[in-house]
């Protein structure tokens, strides 16, 4: 008896102590005290959007940057460019390790943020937007990973899906984890975004549309869940990031039924209101297409990113980033075959200044965030793309259908007029050629294009030339310290 | 504050039978807090037990031990009897039959003198009281009439309950031969005359009188401590105080005695003088400045990381800071241990991995009323002697020579002439310059010579039952660079009520504030750069501000423009930094009696920190922004720490013949939290308005704030066996729960175990010559709680910059490891103390090693796993410290009716860390620390961690030297090839800083009231890798000043023998064995003067004490390798006059 109260005098004295040394510094919030209420993982989760708007990824280097450099948009002198080294695709030099390593570790960061929310995600189980939490966290972990993969990973057509890629982290911890295939990280990914559209599959964006506040009026407590639905992963995202998945894997047929579904689902159900710009959409406030976006991301001080390098409040200072206008006028947007002179991305995208002080406009801000939101959207999956992998799929078997695809999206660019069908010339390399021009014209900014000619190994052209494709120049070196510190086999 | 106690001899010996390692058994790691006292009671009473038993035995002439071996198989009980005892009584004829126990114990020992009793399951024997210990009768003479004293002598120690004093010699003045000695209780008798005067004299006391009156026929005397010796052999461990002799840890105690004799207030220096195990790391970058803490640790480095070995600090039984340890007036303390292996700091558990440094205040005294008033002035020379400039004529040779005034662009002559006659006309400036005696000595322009003084008062008095002390002290130093300098002053307030032998009660409050204001002079290395060639002032008297302009549109040619940093140090500026701590020390200490003493101790302390740094709109720094609103600096800062801590001690001490036993159990409870805000604004438009209120702006968006919470909660226990104080064991457990663990490692227990023999208390040791001859060893784990909480959780910040739309994120910043967990520091450690021939020689070793495993390091990882900063901290690697330390002092000569004196000492230190087990992820963080340039140059050494190497290894790449031909360095690579050209991977570890031996020699002399003292620290075989020869002799850009052989020795024409690379050679020279050199240093540290004025000439004026000092330090240093020292600051040397006085 006397042993049992030394005992339950022991354990509540051992309660007492645990709850004494239970203190925390309050200069900084805590794994444990942040992830115990929805408020914690909705600010956790603007996080992991927040920190990749960096100017280091879709800030800059993965969009107009880098990215866009190695396409060869831009006019880059031989010296007191910070891109003077870029063009020339050497990868070894520090400034190609500086951004390719930033690259690397701010989306592997992004990663381990979701990782972090996924982990604690259960202290909220139950909650009404548990579902909506995980489901954005877990397509972005896909997301991200799709990027690395993109961005690092093998040309898969070439190489084949058992090409050494990334490592791929399913999870928190503190091990690092093996490369594994190509092929793995895309039935990982797959495997990620099944799950996160099972999750959104309630997704208000649905009912309320990309670009809506549900938050009701006189609302005391916001909820940045459920306002602008457009600017986070939500289920068309993961919907479009399926299709860009199986078009990179090389599964053009599957690419082709999950772009379609995309857009199918979208013309059926209005109310989701992403849809291919009009005319009434397209004006000097408007110049993104912002309702195309599937998937954008707000970047608040977007201007302020875009200083010095872009115009972006329609600045006559000479600019890092000036366009190629000349060449991208002659053999793109007005060319004799498919160009016009009424293209908005034309009108709209590209000014001069005097008789050749060139520049690219398409992010220049000229008001405050709350008139025009669209505005500070740069994005990351768009509806084009769709149309895009719709027609490249079908290139070689069915190119009628793949030209009906492409004029579909060129009429949307107010190029009212056709490119006529004709089997006996237009072959399948005709159509693709098409495709590439086209999403030339539609990517200026947008980091897209070295991608695409990765993914289909063709020559890079760039208006200073065309270089032959080859592995070298689509291989982009991981970190060194990746390889100093990741050595597990 | 602890006590010192020995309970021995303060309590009779009762025989009780509670073994304390019965408590141990307990399941102490569920006790926490209150809860210790009332489980001790609960097992107090539940160990007592009913005695009915009954024995049946029938033997004829047996052994005691026969009968008591039977006697413990029918009864379970057990005895306790002396060796002796039990042979003295053979021949027992006993014949019982169910006899109860004490009947049948009777009747055994019927006949015997012995005696025996039962307490509590134990049958204990004792010999039957006869008569008074032979030892303490002797008769005096007969002839006078005659009384006999009975008496008793007791030693007052501090402020325990005084001891009795055993081995006393008493004797009656003026009688030759009658004299006794006191027994162990203190006890004696003697017949003496009536009205006689007795003197009690023992080693460890002055001489003590007691005059009779006619009738008194007992004496109680209470006698001091011999001031000399008082803490001398004993050992503070903080939570209590042991002798010495029967510690089984290294320690050192340092007395007050010892720190007066230095006079220095540096007390870091004085440690590391006595004890070279206390390492006090000398910085080359701060020099000798006033307002930078040193970097301090006790046997050697045994963690990765800045200040992560740090020992701990003990104030009065409280944590202080090292900031409070060194701005501690050395009139205050009473003694200074320094505890260095497991057995010594254990009961500080997760704290006392880097050793504890404990530190008592002074305690009143008790006696007559006394003011005493200490002054002191030290006069800061400064010491550039390390410093070999060039001069204007030798500077411009340079220059010529290093071809910066040579310009040629093939491709654009007409440039080319442009720039070149630009270049002609600053070198022909320049050459006029020096033509007309220009040769601005820059060095002198930012010191200055110093006096500075300090002072400090104390009173004291009171009587057996309240004692008193209240002090005062007030210093400001001034430092070696203008405008530089530390103030500190305190008061303190002592407060001590005692009810003999029941209760004593202790108060202490504490004030203790500093101001440390630095220099608008900047940084000592401005000046070591600037051109001797330049004028410091224009004809006008006014200062030059820019140098090397060559006008507009070619500010950034030839080496850029540079300015003046006296006309920065001209303009308005303020930096400065305060913090006082108040702390309020209550101690109530118990006397339970039969053996048991309780202690309370509560401690409150309030830190109080604020700082300004202003620095001017129109200083140089601020010359390329173009707005005023950014222009100027205000940083203003304020913070404190709030601590408490109570501690509940529970002691037990028992002598049972020569059996003793003591015993605590400590519950701990400590809280602490730290707090801090700080602004900085900027935007100022006129210096003269110097006010945070007229900045235009913040330099931020926010201010920072901190709070940083840390507590900790321990149960420890100790338990100290020894018998006849010749065999002694420790055992030492402590359980410790801390808040900046993670939740899932908070408790984490640490153990020691010590053993120690007195051999020269052994009759087969009687050794002539030999006074002393101790051994001990110990060996436990500890911990180390130099961590974080980021480091167990990860941690999110708000910023305004941080928004995604509409909502504001919480900012990811750092990776926590929840299974970090204590690292633990296991110790072996033993040691010899030894003293011969009268104590004319002294000798201590001791040994050790430490191995710390699962030390805490930060870990770079993969950039894949997406950590903030690409780290995290985690428990890896293993580091082993292996060394040793030798001190002797050897008496020389010593006569003492000359009082003349004269003794040396010497002190050796060995230690050696050796990194045992290492993972990848650590070897890896090699790369990571190495210092790259941006552009990939390597000139700066790094740490560089390898298995079965040493922590203070470096690498770098082995040299040829420089080729006669070429003047360009020659290297070998890892293949033994050689090659021109420098490369990483070739590195080798060409070094380690950690000296092979070093430690200190001096020499003592005294006569009379003086006394001279000579201290002199030695390094030797460390490697270091000389800078200056890097950064001022080769990477040295030629539109600076550097050093001399530069010019002198750098090669210039082919066939040139030279040990510096070619003169005109801009490129940078990176990692070099050829800068690896061999270190020797020996520097007088202390050299110390004092003069005592005699007693009795002192008496006429009514003053007790007055002492004079003279005490300098570093007056030289000499090394094998010529280095420039104090790159940002200064050294200096400082020379100190005291006085002090007593009333």
């Amino acid at each position: 008896m006397k042993y049992i109260h030394i005992a339950l005098f022991a354990l509540v004295t051992f309660t007492g102590c645990r709850k004494f040394l239970d203190v925390t510094p309050n200069d900084k919030v805590f794994e444990n005290e942040l992830f115990n209420s929805r408020d914690g993982f909705e600010s956790a989760l603007a996080d992991v959007y927040y920190g990749i708007t960096n100017p280091n990824l879709y800030g800059r280097q993965l969009k107009y940057g880098m990215l866009d450099a190695m396409a060869g948009y831009w006019n880059i002198p031989a010296q007191q460019n910070p891109y003077s080294n870029v063009i020339g695709l050497n990868y070894q030099l520090p400034v190609y390790q500086t951004m390719l390593s930033n690259i690397w570790s701010g989306l592997y960061t992004a990663i381990n943020k979701t990782n972090t929310i996924l982990k604690n995600i259960e202290n909220i189980k139950g909650d009404q937007y548990y579902d909506l939490i995980k489901g954005e966290a877990t397509g972005m972990r896909a997301f991200a990973h799709l990027e690395l993969l993109r961005l690092f990973g093998p040309v898969i057509s070439q190489e084949g899906a058992g090409a050494k890629a990334i490592p791929y982290y399913a999870a928190a911890g503190n091990l690092p984890q093996p490369l594994i295939s190509a092929g793995e990280v895309i039935s990982r990914i797959d495997k990620d975004l099944a799950d996160a559209e099972l999750l959104l599959k309630n997704d208000t964006i649905k009912t309320i549309g990309r670009s809506t506040n549900g938050n009701g009026f006189g609302t005391i407590r916001y909820n940045s869940l459920i306002d602008r639905r457009g600017i986070r992963m939500n289920y068309y995202a993961v919907l479009g990031l399926k299709a860009r998945l199986s078009m990179w894997a090389g599964k053009t047929d599957e690419a082709y039924t999950r772009a379609n579904a995309v857009i199918t689902q979208l013309e059926t159900n209005r109310d989701a209101a992403i849809r291919l710009v009009g005319s009434s959409d397209v004006s000097a406030r408007n110049k993104r297409f912002s309702v195309e976006n599937l998937f954008g991301l707000y970047i608040y001080n977007h201007r302020d990113m875009l200083a010095g390098y872009l115009p972006d409040f329609s600045a006559t200072a000479t600019p890092t980033l000036v366009p190629q206008y000349t060449y991208l006028m002659n053999n793109l947007y007005k060319n004799s075959v498919h160009g016009s002179v009424n293209d908005y991305r034309w009108i709209n995208w590209f000014g001069v200044i005097g008789t050749s002080q060139y520049r690219f406009t398409k992010f220049e801000i000229d008001t405050l965030p709350s008139s025009s939101q669209d505005q500070y959207e740069v994005s990351l999956l768009a509806l084009p793309e769709m149309y895009f992998i719709m027609a490249e799929a079908k290139a070689a078997t069915d190119p009628a259908l793949a030209m009906q695809l492409l004029n579909k999206l060129r009429f949307s660019r107010n190029l009212t007029t056709g490119i006529p069908y004709d089997p006996a010339t237009t072959t399948p390399e005709v159509v693709m050629n098409f495709i590439i021009d086209e999403s030339r014209k539609e990517y200026p900014g947008e980091g897209y294009v070295y991608l695409m000619y990765k993914r289909m190994f063709r020559p890079l052209v760039r208006p200073t030339g065309t270089i032959p494709a080859d592995l070298t120049i689509y291989h982009l070196p991981l970190p060194v310290d990746e390889s100093i510190y990741n050595n597990t086999k | 504050m602890q006590l010192t106690v020995n309970w021995r001899k303060r309590h009779a010996p009762t025989y009780r039978s509670v073994f304390m390692h019965d408590w141990i058994r307990l399941p102490i790691k569920f006790i926490m807090k209150l809860s210790t006292a009332v489980l001790l009671i609960a097992m107090l009473s539940a160990s007592v037990m009913a005695s009915s038993q009954t024995v049946t035995l029938s033997a004829k002439n047996v052994s005691l031990k026969t009968v008591l071996l039977a006697v413990q198989k029918q009864t379970g009980y057990t005895y306790w009897a002396n060796k002796e005892l039990l042979q003295s009584a053979c021949c027992l004829n006993v014949h019982a039959e169910n006899m109860p126990l004490e009947q049948f114990l009777t009747l055994a020992l019927k006949g015997t003198r012995i005696k025996a009793r039962i307490e509590e399951g134990t049958i204990v024997l004792s010999q039957q009281k006869t008569a008074p210990s032979p030892l303490s009768l002797l008769i005096a003479p007969d002839t006078i009439p005659a009384q006999v004293i009975t008496g008793v002598v007791q030693l007052k120690d501090g402020l325990g309950a005084p001891t009795p004093l055993a081995g006393a010699t008493v004797s009656e003045k003026g009688v030759n031969g009658n004299a006794t000695a006191t027994n162990e209780r203190g006890e004696f008798r003697i017949k003496v005359r009536t009205g006689a005067t007795l003197i009690i004299t023992h080693v460890s006391i002055e001489p003590y009188a007691v005059r009779l009156s006619d009738n008194q026929t007992s004496v109680k005397a209470e006698v001091n401590l011999k001031e000399s010796l008082a803490g001398k052999d004993v050992v503070v461990t903080g939570y209590f105080t042991r002798k010495k002799e029967t510690f089984t840890g290294a320690s050192t105690t340092i007395t007050r005695k010892e720190l007066q004799k230095f006079n220095n207030n540096n007390i870091f220096s004085i440690i590391q003088t006595l004890d070279p195990a206390f390492r006090v790391q000398e910085n080359n970058i701060a020099g000798s400045d006033p307002n930078r803490l040193p970097d301090i640790n006790i046997r050697g480095i045994s963690s990765v990381g800045s200040n992560v070995n740090l020992p701990l600090i003990i104030i009065d039984g409280f944590q202080g800071t090292l900031q409070q340890l060194y701005d501690m007036d050395v009139n205050r303390i009473e003694s200074i241990s320094i505890l260095k292996d497991a057995s010594a700091t254990i009961l500080y558990g997760s704290r006392a991995g880097n050793g504890v440094l404990v530190i008592e205040t002074r305690l009143p005294k008790s006696g007559k009323f006394t003011v005493s008033y200490d002054f002191k002035g030290s006069a800061t020379l400064v010491d550039l002697s390390d410093y070999n400039l060039m001069n204007a004529s030798q500077k411009l040779e340079y220059e010529k020579l290093a071809g910066i005034y040579q310009y040629k662009d093939p491709a654009d002559p007409q440039w080319t002439a442009d720039y070149t006659m630009k270049l002609n006309n600053l070198y022909r400036d320049r050459q006029l310059a020096v033509q007309s005696g220009v040769n601005t000595y820059w060095l002198k322009q930012p010191v200055q010579s110093t006096f500075s003084t300090g002072h400090s008062i104390r009173a004291e008095g009171g009587n057996q039952e309240v004692r008193y002390s209240i002090d005062g002290n007030y210093a400001d130093f001034k430092g070696a660079m203008k405008g530089s300098g530390r103030t500190r002053y305190g008061a303190a307030f002592n407060l001590i009520y005692r009810i003999p032998n029941k209760v004593t009660f202790r108060n202490n409050a504490s004030f203790q504030g500093t101001k440390e204001y630095n220099s608008p002079y900047g940084s000592f290395s401005l000046y070591t750069k600037m051109n001797p060639y330049e004028r410091i002032y224009d004809d006008n008297g006014k200062l030059i501000p820019r140098y090397n302009d060559l006008g507009q549109y070619f500010t950034s040619f030839a080496g850029g423009v540079s300015y003046n940093p006296l006309y920065n140090a001209s303009l308005p500026y303020k930096n400065f930094n305060n913090s006082s701590i108040l702390t309020n020390n209550l101690s109530i200490e118990w006397f339970i009696g039969s053996g048991f003493k309780l202690n309370a101790v509560g401690v409150l302390s309030k830190t109080f920190n604020d700082g300004e740094l202003y620095i001017s709109p129109y200083n140089t720094r601020f010359i390329s922004e173009s707005s005023d609103t950014r222009k100027g600096l205000y940083a203003v800062n304020n913070g404190g720490a709030t601590q408490y801590q109570a501690n509940l001690t529970l002691q037990y001490g028992k002598t049972l013949g020569l059996h003793s036993l003591n015993a605590a159990v400590i519950g701990e409870a400590r809280s602490s939290k730290i707090d801090g805000r700080s602004d900085t604004l900027r935007g100022f438009v006129d210096d003269r308005f110097v006010s945070p209120s007229l900045a235009l702006g913040y330099s931020s968006m926010r201010p920072t704030y901190t709070s940083v919470p840390e507590r900790l909660l321990g149960l420890a226990s100790n338990l100290h066996y020894d018998y006849d104080q010749k065999y002694l064991a420790d055992f030492s457990y402590r359980v410790d729960g801390s808040s900046k663990f993670g939740e899932d490692n908070r408790f984490g227990s640490f153990w020691s175990v010590g053993l120690g023999y007195n051999l020269h208390k052994e009759k087969f040791f009687h050794v002539n010559g030999v006074d002393m001859f101790r051994v001990f060893a110990n060996l436990g784990e500890t911990g180390n709680e130099n961590f974080t909480a980021d480091m167990t959780t990860t941690a999110y910040l708000f910023s305004p910059d941080a928004r995604y739309y509409k909502k504001n994120t919480t900012m990811y910043v750092s990776q926590g490891n929840p299974s970090l967990t204590w690292p633990k520091i296991f110790q072996k450690s033993a040691g010899i103390d030894a003293a011969f021939w009268n104590q004319r020689i002294n000798v201590r070793l001791n040994v050790y090693e430490r191995t710390t495993n699962r030390m805490i390091s930060a870990i770079t990882v993969a950039p894949s796993l997406g950590f903030a900063d690409n780290r995290f901290y985690e428990n890896l690697g293993e580091v082993r410290n292996r060394g040793f330390e030798l001190s002797s002092t050897v008496m020389v000569y010593s006569n003492p009716q000359k009082q003349l004196y004269w003794s040396l000492n010497f002190a050796a230190v060995k230690n050696q860390s050796k990194l045992v087990k290492i993972s990848d992820e650590l070897k890896k963080l090699n790369e990571s620390l190495v210092a790259k340039e941006s552009n990939g140059d390597i000139k700066r050494i790094s740490a560089y961690y390898e298995e079965n190497q040493s922590l203070s290894v470096f690498r770098a790449v082995r040299s040829l030297g420089i080729d006669p031909a070429t003047g360009r360095e020659l290297y070998l690579d890892l293949n033994g090839n050689r090659t021109y050209t420098w490369n990483a991977q070739n590195q080798i570890v060409a070094g380690d800083k950690e000296p092979r031996l070093s430690g200190t020699f001096g020499t003592d002399l005294s006569w009379k009231g003086l006394s001279v003292r000579l201290f002199f620290y030695y390094t030797l075989g460390a490697d270091i890798y000389n800078t200056t020869l890097v950064d001022k002799v080769e990477n040295a850009s030629p539109y600076m000043n550097a050093d001399l052989r530069i010019l002198e020795q750098r090669w210039k024409t082919p066939g040139d023998v030279a040990m510096y690379k070619g003169i005109s050679d801009q490129t940078a020279t990176q990692l070099t064995t050829r800068f690896v050199q061999k270190e020797n240093t020996l520097r007088l540290a202390s050299l110390n003067v004092n003069y005592d004025f005699m007693k009795v000439k002192l008496a006429k004026y009514r003053i007790q004490r007055l002492r004079l000092n003279f005490s300098t330090n570093d007056v030289f240093r000499l090394s094998t390798i010529r280095m420039e020292r104090g790159i940002d600051y200064p050294f200096a040397r400082t020379y100190n006059l005291g006085l002090t006085v007593e009333y």
